[in-house]
């Protein structure tokens, strides 16, 4: 049997330690569980909002989210419309950033020029921006989308595949801009590798490619994991999303399909969905890293 | 002399141009340095594409934007673009309550989160691992769930329509992306060595003081990378400024939102007096809705930089 030690705290330790939390805490307790079991019960509810601010809430059963999953056409299209993206941006986000990390700390001169403006669009961006420039076409260079033949394309290839190079194409310049902050985290990950591991294998006859694989991927590992949680999270936050505008648009309404209730049961199934995701891409991104150290 | 045949066929010279071309071990040769610069290069004019293309389109007259001849380049400079925009952004009035909004929300937050981190990495008690699995939780929850009943407690409270439903929010450690902030203070303040902090217990320093003596100088890099980031999304954020700071205070970024609409209110619509938003006017808003973060960025730049540097996110 294995015994266990009782871990014993220090007094003076404990009590300065939850000294230090105490602001958190209480902002926890009040401004983000209190709310979170509130918008729980919202969602299984129907709530009004008299003429003089007072909040009736009346239990309706699961009546919010199976308006929203079977009748709300508009809901599931933007559920979609999210989990594409998603699923999209995360990988090719990555990718990028990982080869501009490179590029970067090749140690050149001048590169710090380059970091310094592959962060700028981090400190720009935000929704009417980004909106302003995906209406106006320089979301992408013009005649990229041109060079490829869409059409033509949807006839030997699953209309999906067709669908997501044409939002990748339309949007090209968005997707750079959103990777300032995963390229200063990879950079940090790749200047942690010890370089004469890399002197070792090359005496050992190793090319560049096997290098990469071998020895920079699996260092990286936990620094990838970081950004591809942290993309998730910020393409779900972003206020362009269509889930966050149907919630927004929808919660001041009155009747059956808006108000308090129905977009709180519109958020909980986002954020059921956002999880699935963020758990998917965790696992896929993870198992990769036992597959090239064995 | 020799001949080029001869010099081609000297084993010493082949392998002295292939050293320079492709490099070797200690040295990088021409060739991949060449190629590092150009795909840097190009990456760099599709990044500042959008910007360069905003910044020659909103100087264009309206006869350049409707003309087909002109595509990138304006004929003249025509700066009532500009002039108008910031009419009708209410520019400096807008600019104003987005400074004030963004930089005192942040300096609450930046303290806030920094207690807390301290808190977590320097002490040693019970529940302190649910209390990161927490503040975690607290990144990975969407806005929109804890939106609508914080509205309505913050409508109770009379915080609403104020700067106070930002505030208080953020000098609680819940304001906007706070477990990020956390997560870079408690990397910083685990750096700290142990017996830095006992020397100072022996000199007789409290908790407290030890904090504010040893904490606070090492986490510097932290405090500023904090400070500017939580402006920059304080600054950014439109869908709760729009619902918890009502009318009364106007961000940039919300007079961009309604840009259209405050034109025609402003300027009329084509009907009443032959004039539209063109394009070009929405871009000068554009640019002057960005213009004050830019700024800032020049002078921050390399604080932002290092600070994530420093921060070493890497998943310990």
């Amino acid at each position: 049997m294995i015994k266990r030690e009782k871990k014993h705290f220090n007094k003076s330790d404990t009590l300065s330690g939850l000294l230090f939390c105490s602001l958190w805490l209480i902002g926890f307790l009040a401004l983000t569980l209190y709310p979170l079991i509130e918008s729980l019960i919202y969602s299984f509810s129907t709530v009004s909002v008299e003429a003089n601010g007072d909040i009736i809430v009346t239990a309706n059963g699961w009546r919010n989210y199976a308006y929203a999953l079977i009748q709300d056409s508009e809901f599931t299209a933007a559920l979609q419309g999210y989990a594409t993206e998603i699923i999209l941006y995360v990988p090719v986000i990555t990718v990028i950033s990982l080869i501009l990390a490179m590029l970067l700390n090749s140690k050149l001169k001048g590169t710090s020029f380059f970091r310094t403006l592959f962060f700028l669009p981090v400190i720009i961006t935000s929704g009417p921006v980004i909106e302003l420039f995906i209406s106006q076409g320089v979301a992408s260079f013009p005649g990229i989308a041109d060079l490829i033949n869409f059409t033509e394309l949807s006839q030997s290839v699953p209309q999906f595949l067709v669908d997501a190079l044409k939002f990748l194409t339309d949007e090209f310049i968005m997707i750079l801009w959103f990777c300032g902050v995963q390229i200063l985290v990879f950079m940090t990950g790749l200047q942690k590798i010890d370089k004469s591991v890399y002197e070792a294998a090359k005496i050992d006859g190793a090319s560049s490619w096997e290098c990469f694989w071998k020895i920079t991927l699996p260092a990286i590992n936990p620094t990838l994991v970081i950004n591809v949680v942290f993309t998730v999270i910020m393409q779900s936050i972003f206020s362009l999303n269509p889930i966050i505008t149907k919630i927004t648009n929808d919660m001041n309404g009155t009747g059956e399909g808006s108000g308090y209730g129905y977009a709180s049961a519109m958020a909980w199934i986002y954020f059921v969905v956002l999880i699935v995701l963020l758990v998917g891409f965790v696992l896929l991104f993870k198992s990769k890293r036992k597959g090239s150290v064995k | 002399m020799k001949s080029i045949k001869t010099i081609w066929k000297d084993e010493d010279f082949k392998t002295r141009a292939k050293t320079v071309l492709l490099g070797n071990n200690e040295k990088r040769g021409l060739v991949p340095q060449i190629i590092c610069y150009s795909l840097l290069i190009l990456f760099g004019f599709v990044y500042l594409y959008p910007i360069l293309y905003m910044l020659a389109y909103s100087l264009m007259s309206p006869s350049d934007v409707v003309s087909p001849t002109v595509n990138y380049w304006p004929t003249e400079f025509y700066w009532q673009n500009f002039v108008e925009a910031a009419q009708t952004m209410d520019f400096w009035s807008s600019l104003l309550s987005t400074i004030l909004v963004s930089v005192l929300p942040s300096v609450f937050q930046t303290v806030s989160t920094c207690l807390v981190a301290y808190g977590l990495a320097r002490f040693d008690f019970p529940g302190k691992k649910i209390i990161l699995g927490l503040i975690i939780f607290t990144f990975i929850v969407p806005t929109q769930i804890t939106m609508i009943p914080q509205l309505v407690l913050y409508k109770d409270l009379g915080l609403l329509n104020s700067i106070l439903a930002y505030l208080v929010p953020a000098s609680l450690g819940q304001g906007i992306k706070s477990a990020v902030f956390i997560l870079i203070f408690y990397q910083f303040f685990r750096a700290i060595p142990k017996s830095i902090e006992e020397a100072a217990k022996i000199d007789g320093a409290n908790s407290l003081q030890i904090f504010w003596k040893v904490g606070i100088p090492s986490a510097i890099p932290a405090i500023l990378l904090s400070f500017l980031f939580s402006v920059v999304w304080y600054y950014n954020e439109t869908v709760l400024s729009a619902i918890y700071l009502g009318g009364e205070l106007t961000t940039l970024p919300l007079q961009l939102q309604k840009f259209q609409a405050s034109y025609e209110s402003m300027f009329g619509t084509i009907a009443t007096s032959g004039k539209s938003v063109n394009e070009a006017i929405y871009m000068a808003g554009t640019l002057l809705n960005i213009l004050p973060l830019i700024i800032m960025y020049i002078f921050t730049q390399r604080f932002f930089v290092d600070g994530i540097d420093k921060a070493g996110i890497t998943g310990e």
